[in-house]
């Protein structure tokens, strides 16, 4: 039965202790936070191994969690910036040729989708894969989660001019590569 | 904005576990935190604790003064004031123990005791002492 209490109230209820509460705000945003770090870094378990420790920061910081900011703009902040840390920590394995840097892409299940649209998904994928990372961060942000410019700028910490600029960046290359089927905020 | 296609289930698939496992492989990761938690109070107790009883212990074993009651046959002593103090004396060896090196008359119980110096001691008067003594009566004006 879902919870009807806003996320405010759950975060207060786990501030007092209240691990039930804790519980629904992780089954709450699960779901969102692992597509936009499997978005990030490509493999499912590495970026659900990332859910959990965004978990984790959040259990041990939610003491001095102030509601001046969102519950999920907290979360996605600490989720965006591990995934970033991942990436630049494969980049220095890469460059230092401990790893051969690959482009990371989750398998998917395409078996009841027609042709065509199974290999216009792999190419979206690909598309997506490629975009530069903090740009791919700010496309997963508006385009999937269809969050404000406003509140993609605090997660990222940078204006809100800077987040619209790689925002319309990122939809004229995948654009470029998957034709008009992407549509931006201005289409 | 995503459609029914380039979505996010399309494209990256579900995650890897189930809402439940993903609970209670996040509940087991926070728990150890909660029990390293428990396990530090405790130890702190336990430090306290063992802290208190040394100092109960020490505090114990402190030299504090002592009454010692010694018991004599002789009827003279009763009670001696003084853990230091053991003695097994007759009355006759303290009274030896007590006597003054010089020669004079000393008190024990209510006896006296005569001793020496010799009559003949005591009779025998510096002359030039006494002339001295006499010339100072002499010279000295009463009231």
């Amino acid at each position: 039965m879902p919870d009807e209490r806003d996320d405010r109230q759950l975060v207060e209820a786990a501030q007092a202790g209240r691990d039930d509460a804790f519980n629904q705000l992780v089954l709450r945003h699960r779901r969102a936070l692992f597509h936009t770090a499997v978005g990030l870094l490509g493999n499912p378990d590495e970026a659900d191994d990332i859910c959990q420790d965004v978990f984790i920061k959040a259990y041990e910081s939610l003491g001095g969690f102030r509601s001046s900011s969102t519950f999920y703009t907290w979360i996605y902040r600490i989720c965006i910036n591990l995934c970033l840390n991942r990436l630049r920590s494969r980049k220095v394995r890469s460059f230092l040729r401990i790893d051969h840097e690959e482009l990371a892409l989750p398998a998917m299940e395409t078996a009841d989708l027609p042709v065509e649209q199974a290999e216009f998904l792999q190419k979206a994928q690909v598309a997506i894969a490629k975009l530069p990372d903090k740009q791919r961060a700010v496309f997963i942000l508006r385009y999937f989660r269809e969050l404000p410019h406003a509140e993609i700028a605090e997660i990222m910490d940078r204006d809100v001019g800077t987040i619209k600029a790689n925002y319309h960046q990122a939809i004229k290359k995948l654009q470029a590569e998957l034709g008009s089927y992407v549509r931006g905020d201005e289409d | 904005m995503p459609t029914a296609l380039l979505s996010e289930e399309r494209l990256w698939g579900a995650p890897p576990r189930s809402d439940a496992e993903f609970l209670v492989s996040l509940r087991s990761r926070l728990s150890p935190q909660k029990t390293e938690l428990w396990l530090r109070g405790r130890q702190v107790a336990l430090v306290a604790g063992v802290a208190v009883v040394m100092l109960l212990a020490l505090v114990s074993q402190a030299p504090a003064p002592q009454v010692a009651a010694v018991e004599t046959d002789s009827e003279g002593l009763e009670t001696v004031v003084d853990d230091f103090v053991e003695t097994t004396a007759e009355v006759e060896e303290l009274q030896a123990y007590l006597a003054p090196e010089t020669v004079e008359e000393v008190a024990v119980g209510d006896q006296y005791v005569e001793s020496d110096p010799s009559a003949e001691e005591l009779l025998n008067v510096d002359v030039e002492e006494f002339n001295l003594v006499l010339a100072e009566l002499e010279e000295t004006e009463f009231f």
